[in-house]
């Protein structure tokens, strides 16, 4: 255990240990709300890349023209009268500072992806790491990562109390699995069942051609969020859209046999239901889309990969969510 | 006219109703019945492995484990059952055709404000534990709102499970392996008028007594310290029991050859009736009431202990064990598959008290259990279905702490020393994964104490801290649930 002198085995004075803090979860009594993302993203060194730099680039040159035309405009308007002036510039100034805030609270909810997917990774090797105990510290950051909803606080204090100093890095990690993520993919599952269902509804009632592209777009972003926040991270705009980009860059790469597998099952599903009526099937078609981007975004978004029999079952979904809009006898196994 | 008929065609069709309700309350009652499972598992071990301890904290935390509060976890997240919410109630009760466990009083002991362990076992008792469980399984859900798989368990002194291999033995074959044990080291320095004793003299119930009171002494100062030794036999002697027949255990090993003649009413004689005698009243008697029908096990073994011991008791405890744990085997070697028709399926092989090291020598402890277990070619004394090695501990008496020491990080114990009173920080050292060389002897590489236990006041209604006693329920009864 220890490379340098072997330490003789016995009671140790008191007065001569010195704590190590942080190296085993002691319990505190509440989990602090914020995130310091930052903390948790560590970035690895890059290249430069032209795109961004041509981007950033032409970003702020479009700014400083609106900055140095503003300010003329300005100066402009203090010369005709003080008091315009003054009300331009403090217009001016809140467009600003809210431009300002907007971008610093979309960046830092990219950072938290970004550290959701870092430790994502980091939890898939400590799953694998029986009888070690160097992972205390990587579950403080997946509890503090998890507890940004109140359910997910309410489970993570709970599993705070269950975990004893006696159970190793793997262990910890089940733990957490049974107490804190099972009913979060409960939750999540909720999320896109009821997604998949509303789309499949919209795009069998909707009249008109071009609305249920509109309705299934809407709801399925909302409910990407949906799911994201189950898991505690908190979707804007920003993150939403960077969310959607990893799942289809994954969803490209990753077209695994049993996903095949489980589109072909939807789709025979779906041919049941082509024998109702045409437009239903469309509906159903919609759902089953919606389900399977909504299975993508729960990968992503749960902060520890999913056990190999704990995998969602795309089929399942879609029976329990559009199995009641089938007339009885012909729904899809 | 009409009215009537369709006051007839509304009493038929109330009737029927009622019919058929019924006929679903009995279905679903049968379907209970059906599907009620009930087992007995065994827990296993020699004196001192822990058993009593183990049992109160089991039947304690699992009666808890269907009372918690919506938001609490309890003691038992990895017993399957309790983590998935599906246990709706735990009723604790005696067995009928046994002794009740004394379970509230070792509680009582475990959870007063300065708390105890209980006493070891005297006599033989039982306890079961109704679970009554919302199956979640396709088949069971469709069938029945709740079922129950009810588990027995029994608790008996550990002396007595060392007597189970003397079945098969006959008193030559007994006597003269006790013989060459007690010239062994150790052994042989204790003196005892037993060694004197005449085989060809007359026997009087006299002399047949103070044989037995001399072998006992005998066999008393083998177990104590500074010896130590597990393999002590007959066990019984140790430990008599209720209501027991003292005439049946006037014998001790008698240096005689196997097919000589005997003088009929020497003490070879008699002894060898005696022996036979204990063997057919109190040996099998024993067995027949506590392993027959049950098919799961929990062999605890008090390894720390042994370690503790030194050298010599250690190899005797293991001795003592796979000689015992012979018995066992599934095959027709094993005489308790042959005697009683036992199979069992699966068997917990637990190194008891791993409060005693820090949490990181787990892996180690398990695999020490484990090479003590096998005979040197590698294979398990009873070779079940399915087994499995964990380090266990009932009631956890320590906490681990990282600690900054002369320059080292090392993990400690934390906990109230036994006799000392206040807490303490320990080192306690490294468990060898193989069996100990005579230079890990030597060396020093481990030293444990024992604890109190700790103060359970502030979580009462949580049930008692444990070190993987949810994870040994789940392999040895998880499987039931479904």
């Amino acid at each position: 255990m220890n490379d340098g002198m072997r330490i003789k085995p016995g009671i140790l004075p008191s007065g001569t240990t010195t704590p190590i803090p942080g190296a085993i979860v002691e319990p505190t009594p509440s989990l602090p709300a914020v995130v310091e993302s930052a903390a948790l993203a560590t970035r690895p060194r890059r290249r430069i890349r032209w795109g961004i730099a041509l981007g950033v680039s032409a970003a702020l040159a479009i700014a400083g023209a609106i900055v140095i035309d503003a300010g003329l405009w300005l100066g402009d308007l203090f010369e005709r009268s003080l008091w315009l002036g003054a009300a331009a510039t403090a217009l001016f100034g809140s467009v600003l500072a809210a431009l300002v805030g907007f971008v610093g609270g979309e960046y830092r909810n990219l950072l938290r992806l970004r550290s959701a997917q870092t430790i994502r990774e980091q939890g898939h090797l400590l799953m694998q790491a029986g009888g070690s105990f160097e992972g205390r510290g990587f579950m403080n950051d997946l509890l503090r990562l998890t507890s940004g909803n109140p359910a997910g606080r309410a489970l993570c204090e709970q599993y705070r109390d269950a975990l004893a100093d006696t159970h190793d890095d793997r262990e910890a990690m089940e733990l957490f699995e049974r107490i804190v993520l099972r009913p979060l993919d409960e939750a999540a599952y909720g999320a896109v069942r009821r997604a998949a269902r509303d789309t499949a509804i919209g795009a069998s009632v909707s009249p008109v051609a071009g609305i249920d592209a509109l309705i299934v777009l809407w709801r399925s972003l909302r409910m990407v969020r949906e799911v994201a926040q189950v898991y505690g991270l908190r979707p804007t705009r920003l993150s939403v859209l960077a969310l959607v980009r990893r799942m289809f860059v994954t969803a490209t790469f990753a077209v695994t046999a049993d996903v095949v597998g489980d589109v072909l099952g939807a789709h025979l599903g779906g041919r049941v239901a082509g024998l109702v009526s045409g437009k239903l099937a469309e509906g159903v078609y919609a759902g089953v889309r919606t389900a399977r981007l909504g299975l993508l975004a729960v990968e992503q978004c749960r902060p520890l990969p999913f056990a190999d029999d704990d995998r969602p079952n795309l089929r399942q979904l879609v029976a329990q969510s559009l199995g009641s809009l089938l007339p009885a006898g012909e729904r899809s196994p | 006219m009409s009215r009537t008929t369709d006051d007839t065609g509304q009493t038929f069709l109330s009737l029927a109703n009622r019919a058929a309700s019924s006929i679903e309350a009995a279905a679903r009652a049968l379907a209970e019945r059906a599907l009620r499972r009930k087992l007995r598992v065994a827990v296993t071990g020699l004196s001192r492995a822990g058993k009593t301890v183990f049992l109160t904290a089991l039947l304690h935390n699992l009666h808890l484990a269907a009372r918690l509060k919506e938001g609490q976890t309890g003691h038992l997240p990895f017993f399957d059952p309790v983590a998935k919410g599906t246990l709706e109630d735990v009723t604790l009760r005696p067995l009928a055709d046994m002794a009740a466990f004394p379970f509230l009083p070792n509680l009582d002991r475990l959870l007063d404000p300065s708390p105890e362990f209980p006493p070891s076992t005297t006599g033989l008792s039982g306890f079961g534990a109704a679970l009554r469980y919302r199956p979640q399984g396709i088949i069971g859900r469709q069938l029945v709102d709740t079922t129950t798989v009810e588990v027995e368990i029994i608790d008996y002194p550990g002396e007595w499970l060392l007597d189970l291999p003397m079945l098969e033995q006959s008193f030559e074959e007994w006597s003269a392996a006790m013989l060459r044990l007690s010239h062994a080291d150790g052994r042989a320095s204790i003196k005892g008028a037993w060694r004197d004793i005449t085989p060809d003299a007359a026997a009087t119930e006299e002399a047949l007594e103070a044989a037995r009171q001399s072998y006992t002494q005998y066999l008393r100062a083998c177990r104590e310290p500074p010896l130590s030794l597990s393999f002590v036999q007959p066990g019984r002697f140790l430990r008599l029991g209720d209501e027991v027949d003292l005439t049946a255990l006037r014998f001790c090993p008698l240096s005689v050859t196997a097919g000589a003649a005997v003088k009929p009413g020497s003490i070879a004689a008699v002894m060898r009736e005696r022996f036979e005698r204990y063997k057919r009243e109190i040996v099998r008697p024993f067995y027949e009431t506590v392993f027959s029908g049950f098919d799961r096990q929990f062999v605890l073994v008090d390894v720390i202990g042994a370690l503790n011991a030194g050298p010599r008791a250690f190899e005797d405890m293991r001795l003592a064990l796979n000689t015992v744990l012979q018995s066992f085997r599934r095959d027709d070697e094993g005489f308790l598959a042959r005697l009683f028709g036992l199979r069992m399926d699966k068997v917990l092989f637990a190194a008891t008290k791993s409060d005693h090291v820090t949490a990181n020598q787990f892996h180690n402890l398990r695999l020490l259990l484990r090479a003590m277990m096998t005979d040197d070619a590698g294979r398990l004394p009873m070779n079940t279905i399915e087994s499995e090695f964990a380090a266990l501990s009932a009631v956890k008496c320590t906490a681990n702490r990282r600690v900054l020491y002369q320059g080292q990080q090392i993990t400690v114990l934390e906990g109230v020393i036994k006799e000392h009173g206040a807490v303490e920080q320990l080192f306690p050292g490294e468990i060898p994964e193989h069996l100990p060389t005579a230079e890990d002897w030597a060396s020093e590489r481990f030293r444990f104490y024992d604890f109190q236990p700790p103060s359970l006041e502030r979580d009462r209604g949580r049930g008692i801290p444990h070190i993987h006693l949810d994870k040994a329920l789940q392999f040895l009864i998880g499987d039931l649930f479904w």
